[in-house]
């Protein structure tokens, strides 16, 4: 394991470079014991140029940080869009091919929601939801804890006591019953387009060190959250031979 | 000498390469293709699917292509990548993948047309396969005569106005049955079919054609995809000496399938054939390259090669493994570039079509 910098809280945890992208908001974070180093945000939709490896450069160069330097890269993990969560997972693999590079991990991407903005957020239940398309929300439950352990401690992950616990796993739902699912979890709704506001953070992962799992680096891919169309019209076609 | 990594993810090939060398004097050093099975069930490439092999190949196919060419990614000069034409999810992994490795070793990234490695494509295997030439660039997606003057020095002479050749031979594998990709099949089959019972017009080939005329190099595929819908449909009724292949019965039908892929791959053929040696009489080339997986079709090299003799030219098709996707004409192609100083920055991204870099019209 790389050391952290000097003077850094919690050094031996290592430089690690954080890419979550399941939705067009991504963002690039560089953290280290319990602080995020550098940080960026990019727009990953149609665009003449691709703007994520370059957030990744100039969060490296802002830190002064090499690729050799990195103890992990981390991939947010999905559900999400399918092209943007395939950028940063395809960077991470090239990140981490490279001779002395870090080793690939990823991390849930609904839990980055929670994560990224729980310093504006009440300990509590909250539904962290994305827009799935076709009129569906990819959504899990995710109970945020305030005085469960202290900055850093083992499942904390983070400063003052906040701790970000899975209640569910993520689920792929019509929008109308993930507003129900919400209201008898008694959650409050908070992903892009939610009552609150949020967008899955790279820099959340300071709070969900529990939940950054290894990767292989030859067969990981991300949770894309849905089979893609011409295999779900496969399987329906499939299963209509198999009814008749 | 350079060494390149070349990175092809255009379609449903996951392909990485090293060549080493300069100018002309190359060597191919490895060169790993991983074919994707599952899209046969689908009857076409799905993209999507595509794109998700591609990110589960990357790393294991560009670990053994550096393996067999028993070097580490630091012993590499640069990485070559292909970033159009394509399709943009399965471009995108071989794009990023290519990016952040070149960014983690400090090398050059250089992104390729798909299209130019083609071109370079049977330069790896013959040392004359080297401008000046024709080429004809025959693949599923597509079809164009190009004179190439030198390297990056392109003028597009002809091109389909439809169809692609590939394309034509899949779906009328797929009328006659045929597994997908239909190419190959249709070519086995026509092997067995008699020559001239199915005389299909020749696509866009007139006698009276005069350079200069819009349609003197260009090709057009789907007119005869239609013809050959008739003739499977009609059966008997339309082929005159179906009744001396056996009527109706199923080997019959067998027969004048057979006879239908033998008159399609003749009529495609001749056009081909007729489009590409106008070019290389017109420009006064003694060399003409094949690039594609068309080129992968025998009777079409056999058909060009008799055409060529007759006017002193010379006829350079790759093997079949160089002819279809791969990456190591990524990597020659790349070579080119680099020494060109064609490298990319960090924000590159991949385009399902884009112009062909140094391709003027003619």
């Amino acid at each position: 394991m790389t050391a952290g910098p000097s003077g850094v809280p919690g050094a031996d945890i290592g430089y690690m470079l954080v890419l979550e992208a399941s939705t067009y908001q991504a963002s690039v974070a560089l953290v280290a014991g319990t602080r995020v180093i550098a940080e960026r945000e990019v727009a990953t939709g149609r665009a003449e140029h691709e703007h994520l490896m370059p957030a990744v450069a100039a969060v490296l160069d802002e830190a002064g940080v090499g690729v050799a330097a990195l103890d992990r890269v981390v991939c947010g993990a999905g559900p999400g869009s399918f092209t943007s969560l395939r950028i940063a997972a395809a960077l991470g693999k090239g990140l981490a091919s490279a001779p002395g590079g870090p080793r690939l991990a990823s991390v849930p991407s609904l839990l980055l929601i929670v994560a990224g903005a729980a310093d504006r957020l009440a300990a509590g239940t909250y539904l962290a939801s994305i827009d799935a398309l076709r009129g569906e929300r990819h959504a899990a439950l995710v109970r945020l804890e305030r005085g469960a352990g202290g900055a850093g401690g083992a499942g904390a992950g983070g400063g003052d006591g906040v701790r970000i616990v899975p209640a569910s796993a993520a689920r792929r739902l019509p929008e109308k019953v993930v507003g129900e699912w919400a209201r008898e979890a008694g959650a409050m709704m908070i992903g892009p387009g939610c009552a609150i506001e949020a967008w899955p953070a790279a820099h959340g992962v300071l709070l969900l060190r529990d939940h950054v799992s290894d990767a292989d680096l030859e067969s990981w891919e991300p949770d894309y959250g849905r089979l893609a169309e011409a295999e779900v019209r496969r399987a329906a076609i499939a299963a209509d031979r198999a009814g008749a | 000498m350079t060494r390149v990594l070349g990175i092809e993810t255009s379609c449903d090939e996951t392909s990485a390469a090293v060549v080493d060398g300069a100018g002309d004097d190359v060597v191919l050093r490895s060169l790993v293709i991983l074919s994707q099975d599952a899209h046969a069930v689908f009857g076409g490439v799905v993209p999507e699917i595509a794109s998700r092999a591609h990110l589960t190949s990357i790393v294991p196919v560009v670990r053994r292509a550096l393996e067999e060419a028993s070097l580490g990614s630091d012993g590499l000069d640069a990485i070559a990548v292909t970033y159009t034409p394509g399709l943009v999810g399965a471009l995108l992994v071989g794009v990023s993948y290519a990016k952040a490795l070149a960014f983690a070793t400090g090398r050059p990234l250089v992104p390729v047309h798909h299209l130019e490695g083609h071109l370079f494509a049977a330069a790896l295997e013959h040392r004359d396969a080297i401008p000046p030439f024709t080429a004809l660039l025959v693949s599923g997606g597509h079809t164009m005569v190009i004179d190439v003057a030198a390297w990056g020095d392109y003028r597009l002479l002809g091109a389909t106005r439809d169809d692609a050749a590939g394309e034509a031979f899949d779906k009328v594998g797929k009328l006659l049955g045929l597994p997908y990709p239909g190419g190959r099949h249709v070519e086995a089959l026509a092997l067995q079919g008699v020559p001239g019972r199915y005389p299909f017009t020749r696509p866009m080939l007139r006698q009276n054609q005069r350079p200069g005329d819009a349609d003197y190099f260009d090709v057009s595929f789907s007119g005869i995809k239609t013809a050959v819908l008739r003739a499977v449909e009609d059966g008997a009724h339309d082929a005159p000496a179906d009744a001396a292949a056996g009527g109706g019965s199923a080997s019959g039908q067998a027969q004048r399938h057979a006879d239908i892929a033998r008159g399609f791959q003749d009529a495609v053929i001749g056009t081909l054939v007729a489009k590409t040696a106008r070019a290389a009489r017109k420009y006064g080339r003694t060399r003409i390259v094949v690039g594609g997986g068309v080129a992968c079709n025998r009777a079409l090299a056999a058909a060009l090669r008799r055409e060529a003799a007759a006017f002193g030219a010379t006829v350079f098709t790759p093997s079949p493994r160089l002819a279809t996707d791969n990456a190591a004409m990524i990597a020659r192609a790349g070579l080119f570039r680099l020494a060109r100083g064609d490298v990319a920055t960090l924000d590159l991204n991949a385009y399902a079509t884009a112009g062909l870099p140094g391709l003027r019209a003619a």
